[in-house]
């Protein structure tokens, strides 16, 4: 049997199911958004069970921690807290849960037989991963977080052109009908910056012939060259899709230097799966930018008619 | 124009050579251009000569006209300029079609003999369906609505209405059902008393005074129905477009490949659904790729047109061109085009060769409506 942890709305999800079903593989999905109404965990000297909804996830072939996580109802009661016990019990009860939910993360990945990570997820660290990539001999854009514009004009100075991005992972705004991303953007005249401002991340705007974006899975490696620069409004960051005339997007096959570099960096990062982001420069120098462990990767499978659904559910069905 | 850099086709640019003319298919944008056979073969041929190269290779006005081509190909993005190095970084699109279906597209016609939402489910064990329902009466808006719920729980990928007009259904109530039942595609009213195309709506919304379920309304071919897409492009390589992976039931209850074919595989009542969808009679069609079909194996459109393999020229030969078709490959021409003439005029039908063009008479005419 084979475990997938994701969450309700994911398309990527679905695509691995198909397959799934189409090679007769038994799994059973648990979205985030779905509570775990049942549990049983035990242990004894031979043997631990983890038992949800009364299926024993402990006896998986494989888990594919696609995004998301298990959800359990903390029980909540609505009572006159002077002495904000409630507020402690409830907190308290929280943590427990969190205990539980991280055992059975990490008894997914016992006998490596989980491809993706909810440890590694959640703890991902931009600068941190930032600082590897560079101890691995992968390139990056010169990055400072500062929150005052005199160390933000020395920086320009020193290096011209810069973006910035969000630090961690930006949230999704809905406003009504409306969807607010937080996209890398260009920074616009430092001269109108207040003197201080809240900590913020920049980096040297690389001058791009073309993007690179990659999914990998274990050690099989699947790029995408993505070409925007003609198109101002796509300049800064390629999701800010321009629909009118859509970037070209095409497969890429990585130098084997940049492709090991990047296999180390992901070993260092235990990653085994995800979407890294790379640039390339007018002198064909590869930057590193970031790596998303639960990334969409679909804007990659289509456009270079990868199935990497399939590929997905293969691995899935390898892991004995 | 740098003419001393190398260059590559973006990959999902295809090109595709037809009799007289090749297109290059731009599958990211959906859209088709036209170049001579001359620059296609250069695109295939000289992939890693630097444009200078291949341009030097012409002399005068050739030499202006190569250089042109060029331009065009730079100005609408389909190729790239680059160093010798980057050339072995951009390989092809993988040609390659997987599909995790089955059965992937599904008509039925409406009946109160049989409950579609059984049929539906029974079906979906088999793939992920595109489905078509179609209505030939009147039918009360709340045997629609019950359908729509009862199909609510289906892994339905898109389901197409097709349904005869009536002032019962008011934009106000189909405005709700599209927002309650957000796999609904399409609505298609027919017998309408105007016309009225939303077709860039999700989903879209159609009013026609035709009545278009009757045969004559399906199996055309124009530049309408062009499908530029990965998928489809890729699955025309090596299946048929229209019949691969779709089942028909009509009202009768019985499974057929098409609804306008005589072939029934039996009744969807006592029928056994698995032996009938992996048989090889059932999956006859499938394989009969445009690659394969007369007259459609030298288009250019090929990989992008629509095919019916009911509504053929030569019944008895189901490697025959569409009906239906008004192209002439053979001389770049649509029928409602000046200077226009059949197929047929162009070459010889015989039962076992198929469609044979007579080259000196093609020569002959396109030399007058193309020139030397
Ligand atoms: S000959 Fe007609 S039917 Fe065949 S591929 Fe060309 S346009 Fe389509």
């Amino acid at each position: 049997m084979i475990t997938i942890i994701t969450e309700a709305t994911d398309n990527s999800t679905n695509g691995v199911i198909d397959w799934l079903k189409f090679f007769k593989k038994d799994f059973i999905r648990i979205n985030y958004e779905d509570y775990i109404s049942k549990i049983k965990i035990e242990l004894d000297n031979q043997d631990s069970n983890i038992l949800l909804n009364d299926i024993d996830v402990s006896k998986s072939n494989a888990v594919w921690y696609r995004r998301g996580t298990i959800n359990f109802q903390v029980p909540t009661k609505k009572v006159e807290d002077k002495y904000k016990i409630n507020e402690k019990i409830s907190s308290h009860l929280n943590k427990e849960l969190s205990k539980i939910r991280d055992y059975i993360h990490k008894n997914f990945d016992y006998n490596n037989k989980s491809i993706g990570n909810y440890e590694v997820a959640i703890n991902t660290n931009k600068l941190y991963i930032l600082d590897q990539a560079k101890k691995n001999k992968l390139k990056i854009p010169p990055t400072l977080i500062t929150d005052n514009r005199d160390d933000l004009e020395i920086f320009y100075k020193k290096h011209g052109a810069l973006i910035t991005k969000a630090i961690s992972e930006a949230p999704l705004l809905s406003i009504e009908n409306h969807v607010a991303y937080f996209y890398t953007s260009e920074v616009a005249d430092i001269s109108n910056f207040p003197k201080m401002f809240f900590p913020s991340l920049f980096q040297k705007k690389i001058e791009k012939a073309y993007e690179v974006r990659v999914f990998f899975i274990k050690n099989k490696y699947y790029s995408m060259a993505i070409f925007s620069q003609n198109d101002s409004a796509t300049s800064a960051d390629f999701r800010n899709y321009n629909t009118q005339k859509p970037n070209r997007t095409v497969p890429y096959k990585l130098p084997s230097v940049v492709k090991k570099r990047l296999k180390n960096l992901m070993k260092d990062l235990k990653i085994n799966t995800g979407s890294i982001d790379l640039l390339v420069d007018k002198n064909n120098d590869f930057f590193f930018l970031e790596v998303n462990p639960v990334g969409q990767y679909g804007m990659v499978s289509y456009p270079c008619n990868y199935n990497l659904d399939k590929i997905i559910a293969k691995e899935l069905t390898k892991i004995k | 124009m740098e003419q001393n850099s190398y260059y590559f086709l973006f990959a999902n640019c295809i090109p595709v050579r037809g009799y007289t003319r090749a297109i290059i298919c731009d599958l990211t944008r959906k859209t088709i251009d036209f170049i001579p056979i001359q620059l296609f073969n250069i695109l295939i041929e000289s992939k890693k000569n630097k444009i200078k190269d291949i341009v030097q290779r012409y002399k005068g006005d050739e030499k202006e006209i190569m250089s042109e081509y060029f331009d065009f190909l730079l100005e609408n993005e389909y190729i790239y300029l680059c160093d010798k190095d980057t050339l072995k970084k951009f390989p092809p699109l993988s040609k390659s079609w997987q599909s995790p279906n089955h059965i992937s597209s599904l008509i039925i016609e409406y009946s109160e003999n049989f409950c579609i939402p059984e049929i539906i489910r029974n079906i979906e064990e088999y793939g992920k369906l595109e489905i078509q329902i179609r209505f030939f009466t009147k039918t009360p808006i709340n045997t629609i609505l019950k359908l729509l719920s009862e199909l609510s729980n289906r892994r339905i990928c898109s389901l197409e209405l097709i349904i005869p007009f009536s002032n019962e259904i008011q934009d106000k109530t189909l405005e709700k059902i599209c927002l309650d039942y957000q796999f609904i595609s399409k609505f298609i009213f027919y017998n309408t008393p105007k016309e009225n195309i939303k077709d860039h709506s999700t989903p879209s919304i159609i009013y026609t005074h035709q009545n278009i379920l009757s045969e004559s309304h399906c199996g055309f071919i124009s530049p309408h129905y062009f499908n530029i897409s990965i998928d489809s492009f890729t699955e025309s390589l090596y299946y048929n477009n229209c019949l691969n992976q779709k089942l028909c039931i009509n009202k009768d209850g019985e499974i057929k490949n098409c609804l306008n074919m005589d072939r029934s595989y039996g009744s969807i009542h006592k029928a056994n659904l698995e032996k009938i969808i992996f048989s090889k009679e059932f999956n006859l069609y499938n394989k009969i790729k445009k690659d394969s079909i007369d007259v459609c194996k030298e288009c250019e459109f090929r990989y992008i047109c629509s095919d019916c393999r009911t509504f053929i020229k030569y019944p008895e030969n189901i490697y025959s061109q569409p009906a239906k078709c008004t192209y002439n490959p053979y001389i770049a021409k649509w029928e409602d085009e000046e200077g226009y003439v059949s197929v047929e005029e162009c070459g010889t039908y015989s039962k076992n060769k198929g469609f044979v063009v007579d080259v000196k008479k093609v020569e002959a005419l396109n030399l007058e409506l193309w020139g030397g």
